[in-house]
């Protein structure tokens, strides 16, 4: 790349250095730490990729300002990482100095840059470590050890399996591990299934946890670690269960069966000679750690993965440990990177992602929780959205199909587009899914509406591809996509035709402390009940109502039947206005898929609030999340419906 | 070193005296029903006229509610009540003490305010030892002050000590 303005370059030249300056910083303590743990025979894959990443992002980088010393360098070392990465090589000390020479010379090809804006009068020396670093690359490829300090293979996931040195023996072991996991699986399963039944079974949870435990124990024993640390995280939540630290709660035994399956997915991999794998390892076990109480594993700081180029450069207008509050760049959820498509090529798909808004600043917390979404929300629009190249011609679509993510700021709320040009969703094999997920009950399939219909693939276990393929299709993406955007207040909005492509939108508040209220009068009060857990509201007729036995006052909306809360009777406010259910206004609330409905005099309006605590002095006070200043100065306290609808949960008055 | 360490918390010590000397023995004084009551002006940050107040579910009765100072809501608490005297519609000399304790703010519902008082530590005496009625459990002391006797209550009490 050339520079017709030589100000402009020296403008890039003083952030690029300054930008490799802290990329080598981050770097260098973890390639010494490496060094320590190559002692071991053993390093940890994590840290071999991030290290491989630091040094791609900076040949990225040092390729655009054309500077050509620092990108072949660079080149080599990333070779050379490569082949440890792929676990084809031993890494030992030797390396790890000679990697850390390398960092020291591009530091010294820096302070020329910065002076004279590039980097030559340094080939003869790179010249040496290059020649260095190639003739280590093909010792290491050869699988000479380089001096004789032991060292085991240090692959990213030890693969006795698929490893030539075990053989037999380690044939024989992983039959035995393949047979007894599956023996182990199905009864873990079979007592998940009975304890959903019967939650506060701290017997059944015993028994699930004990054989996760054995599970743990065997994949552990056998070196696949992706198998363990699910069947880790899956036996501590039951743990925490079985002793009842934490309820048994329906969600809980899903994501618990959802993690089983996973595992007996990755045995069966296992035994058609794939890796242990476990697809979709990561929210399994974040959830899993998240249901458990736990903080989620911590991600190795992840350096960017970039397809090079300027991404990593604007990447660093991110300051590290930023405080919260401060807005950043959302740069850093358009990580949902190339790489990712790269795959979707293999499976010869043609994808060209296209990203606009970059520059949308958006709240930090945003950021973190949204970028696996993201990610999801992607995948899936590759991998179930766009045709294959031959059909795309068939239909006269361009053959390299285009999922576009945009930012944009509207109206105090971020908006995310993510769009491709694919098929469609496809309504009838939805619903076929649907019914056979048991998430619909049949014969329901013609009155549902379309919106409805597109709304089940965010149910919990659901997913339509015919195959599970490598990238998507396990089910476990789209409802965590759906929780992950609730928990920022937002909402996602699928628009689709069939043929022409699906758009998901989704949005959400700028702050966290912002939301959209309904306003409601019961008597002289005022609650305000946030818009999104309001299904709809109608005013009752009273053929639709009527008592159960034990007194309570049921509803009956569209063959569904919800109990009555009265606000005024729940919180022992004077009498409302209106006494009998006809007179007054219904809303239909929703939590988890659990719904009510609360009984109010009036809807005021709605308009957008800003939460605020209650007073510490007043503690817990139940039925309610926080409360709001409305325009006239007055204080609305803020229902809190999932409450609500846990303690009518309690009770027995929720189906 | 020490020796310096040792000076400057002994400033810090000083400071802090200070900063407490200008405002003890002073008073708030307040009416409820016909008796006139204290409270150390150090925990005092505004005196307002009674507000529109909203109720919060499952207090106990002398909680009012939280009220909106200028966009902080801060609950209030009706010492008629509180001390178990009967309640009485508020008028416009109603006043609601803003209280801080311990960075907890909260109002105090009155009858109305009077003055802020000096009583010298000197002119206190110990609560009586029976007095019936449920103010005697946050007495801190009795004030003389002329011929009168001003009863000053211990806020921190006032606010956390559990119903009997």
């Amino acid at each position: 790349m050339s520079f017709e303005n030589l100000e402009e370059k020296a403008d890039l030249v003083k952030y690029f250095v300054s930008e490799i300056r802290e990329m080598l910083d981050e770097v260098e303590p973890q390639i010494i730490a490496m060094e320590k743990d190559a002692s071991f025979g053993r390093v940890d894959g994590e840290v071999l990729n991030t290290i491989f990443r630091l040094f791609h992002s900076l040949k990225g980088s040092a390729s655009f300002l054309d500077l050509k010393t620092i990108t072949s360098i660079t080149h080599e070392a990333e070779n050379l990482l490569d082949i440890f990465r792929r676990g084809e090589a031993f890494l030992n000390s030797r390396y790890v100095d000679l990697l850390i020479r390398t960092t020291d010379f591009i530091r010294k090809i820096l302070d020329a840059v910065e002076k004279q804006l590039h980097d030559g009068g340094y080939e003869n020396d790179a010249e040496q470590i290059i020649s260095e670093l190639r003739n280590t690359l093909s010792g290491a490829a050869a699988g000479e050890s380089g001096d004789s300090s032991p060292g085991r293979p240090c692959e990213i996931e030890p693969e006795p399996c698929s490893s030539e040195a075990n053989g037999v023996a380690g044939e024989r072991l992983m039959a035995n591990f393949v047979a007894e996991s599956r023996e182990i699986l199905d009864e873990a399963e079979r007592t998940l299934l009975a304890l959903e039944k019967d939650p506060g079974s701290a017997e059944l949870a015993g028994r699930a946890f004990r054989a996760l435990h054995s599970f743990k124990g065997n994949a552990g024993f056998m070196g696949y670690g992706e198998l363990e640390e699910v069947a880790h995280r899956a036996e501590t939540l039951l743990e925490k269960i079985r002793d009842g630290e934490k309820n048994c709660d329906p969600v809980s035994i899903s994501f618990l069966l959802i993690a089983v399956d996973a595992l007996r997915d990755g045995v069966a991999c296992l035994e058609m000679g794939g890796p242990p794998r476990v697809e979709g390892k990561n929210e399994i076990v974040e959830y899993l750690a998240k249901m458990a109480g736990e903080a989620a594993p911590q991600d190795t700081p992840s350096a960017p993965v970039t397809d090079g180029g300027l991404t990593s450069v604007q990447e660093s207008e991110v300051p590290k440990g930023a405080p919260k509050e401060e807005p950043a760049s959302n740069q850093q959820f358009i990580r949902v990177d190339l790489e990712k498509l790269d795959r979707s090529q293999k499976e010869n798909k043609k994808v060209e992602l296209v990203i606009t808004g970059e520059e949308t600043e958006v709240d930090k917390t945003i950021i973190e929780q949204i970028s696996d979404p993201l990610v999801h929300l992607i995948r899936n629009a590759v991998d179930h959205g766009i045709e294959a190249p031959e059909e795309r011609r068939r239909l006269g679509k361009p053959e390299t199909a285009r999922v576009n993510l945009a930012a944009k700021h509207s109206a105090g709320e971020v908006w995310i587009v993510v769009e491709d040009d694919g098929r469609g969703l496809d309504r009838s094999k939805i619903l076929r899914r649907a019914v056979e997920k048991g998430l619909l009950p049949p014969g329901r399939e013609e009155s549902i509406k379309d919106e409805e219909v597109w709304r089940l693939i965010f149910e919990p276990g659901f997913s339509t591809a015919d195959k599970v393929t490598s990238i998507s299709g396990r089910g476990v993406g789209m409802d965590v996509v759906k929780r992950n955007i609730e928990r920022l207040r937002g909402r996602i909005d699928i628009r689709t035709r069939p043929g022409a492509g699906t758009m998901f939108a989704i949005r959400i508040p700028l702050t966290l402390a912002i939301i959209e209220g309904m306003v409601v009068k019961v008597g002289n009060s005022r609650y305000t009940i946030p818009i999104s857990s309001i299904k709809e509201s109608f005013q009752p007729l009273s053929g639709q109502l009527t008592v159960a036995p034990d007194g309570q006052e049921v509803v009956r909306v569209r063959g569904e039947l919800l109990p009555v809360v009265r606000l005024h009777e729940l919180y022992r406010i004077p009498p409302p206005r209106f006494n009998r259910l006809e007179e007054g206004i219904l809303i239909v609330v929703e939590s988890d898929n659990k719904k009510c409905c609360l009984f109010v005099d009036e809807l005021v309006g709605q308009q957008q609030i800003v939460i605020k605590g209650l007073s510490r002095y007043l503690g817990q006070v139940r039925g309610v999340s926080g409360c709001a200043i409305l325009g006239d100065g007055d204080v609305s306290l803020i229902l809190d419906v999932a409450g609500l609808i846990n303690s009518l949960e309690e009770r027995g008055q929720l189906a | 070193m020490t020796a310096l360490k040792e000076r400057l918390d002994a400033d810090l010590l000083e400071e802090e005296e200070e900063e407490e000397d200008t405002q003890e023995d002073e008073y708030l004084t307040f009416l409820i029903g016909q008796e006139e009551y204290g409270i150390e002006i150090r925990y005092v940050t505004e005196i307002i006229g009674i507000q529109n107040i909203t109720e919060v579910p499952d207090m106990p009765p002398f909680i009012k509610g939280v009220i909106n100072l200028r966009g902080k809501v801060i609950p209030v608490m009706d010492v008629r009540l509180r001390f178990g005297v009967e309640a009485r519609p508020y008028d416009d000399r109603t006043c609601i003490v803003v209280i801080n304790i311990g960075d907890t703010l909260v109002g105090l519902i009155v009858d109305r305010v009077f003055e802020v008082l000096d009583i010298p530590k000197t002119d206190l005496e110990p609560p009586p030892r029976v007095r019936k009625g449920e103010e005697s459990r946050f007495i801190q002391g009795m004030g003389k002050v002329g011929d009168k006797v001003k009863i000053i209550l211990n806020a921190e009490k006032l606010l956390y000590e559990q119903n009997a």
